[in-house]
């Protein structure tokens, strides 16, 4: 569908929804965007189902939220699916980068090995303490993030509405070698914090 | 990987067949008609709709319909869908399983009549 064929019932769509519609996935976009913003464009002329304007408005904005989410979801989990290699070859390097980042700390706490710290490594031997910072919140935050963001292919949100919204989410079976990878990442994580809370007692 | 069972069916997935059950329409008289069958209990908006209509094509649930004999096509941009064999039986068995709960319902007494009261 090109631009023109949608200017007319697009022009009369909220600024708001309009840039909600814009976060849909391409694929999603590409097949549906045309018809959303016809029938978006049909409610706020039916008033369907609010006949009050601002409660029609949050009624598209809250289920156009959720039907976005669970679409960025959904295709995540397929790009994963058709690609799973990839996904695995991004968990085995950010293994390696934790392992290359908690060695040093971990060799000197369980077997006094004097190794030089990664971050003088890679920053050289009187870093700027912003760098160290920097490098620290990285350490620190990047496996939770990291398993966050690894974590979403293999999560379905199922979004039932009954007098409302509730969400349920399902972890599904993606791939064994995946899966593995989660729990040790998860494992790994986790063991290194406690290390760290104990280190600091 | 195990193929997703289908009944239960969500409300969305439910209504959206019984709405095509009528016949071929395209989103919007759908969401019409959901609301319409359901006294206005089930509001789907645009989200959850194409949400659910991509979901049903990819499961085979639905078609999209290219030319549509019989409804005036005032908007050539409104893409039309049908119910597919697979749909219908689904459709089918979940009426089944709500009818045999409606049953034992029933059969405890805990349904009310039109008038109110329980019998």
């Amino acid at each position: 569908m090109n631009s023109s064929q949608l200017s007319e019932p697009m022009r009369e769509i909220d600024p708001l929804i309009k840039k909600l519609l814009s976060f849909y996935p391409t694929e999603f976009k590409q097949r549906f965007m045309g018809e959303m913003i016809l029938t978006i464009s049909d409610m706020q002329r039916d008033g369907l189902p609010n006949r009050n304007g601002l409660a029609q408005k949050i009624f598209i904005i809250i289920d156009l939220l959720s039907g976005l989410t669970q679409a960025n979801f959904d295709q995540r989990r397929q790009e994963m699916k058709k690609n799973p290699i990839v996904w695995v070859i991004g968990g085995i390097a950010i293994l390696a980068l934790w392992v290359f980042m908690f060695t040093p700390s971990l060799s000197r706490l369980f077997f006094n090995w004097q190794m030089k710290d990664s971050y003088l490594l890679l920053l050289g031997e009187n870093p700027a303490r912003v760098f160290v910072t920097l490098l620290d919140v990285v350490g620190y935050l990047g496996p939770l993030l990291a398993f966050i963001l690894l974590l979403v292919p293999v999560v379905s949100i199922d979004l039932q509405k009954e007098e409302g919204f509730t969400m349920r989410l399902k972890a599904r079976q993606v791939s064994v070698l995946y899966r593995g990878f989660i729990i040790a990442a998860t494992l790994l994580s986790l063991g290194w914090y406690v290390i760290l809370i104990a280190s600091r007692i | 990987m195990t193929e997703k069972p289908i009944i239960p069916l969500t409300q969305a997935v439910f209504h959206i067949l019984l709405a095509l059950s009528e016949g071929d329409q395209h989103g919007y008289r759908i969401m019409q008609l959901v609301f319409k069958n359901t006294n206005g209990r089930f509001r789907m908006g645009p989200g959850t709709l194409y949400g659910t209509i991509k979901r049903m094509l990819e499961d085979g649930l639905i078609i999209e319909v290219v030319n549509t004999e019989g409804i005036p096509q005032t908007d050539q941009r409104r893409r039309y869908y049908r119910l597919t064999g697979k749909g219908r039986e689904a459709l089918q068995d979940e009426a089944e399983r709500i009818n045999l709960l409606a049953e034992q319902l029933r059969a405890k007494k805990l349904v009310r009549e039109t008038d109110g009261s329980t019998l």
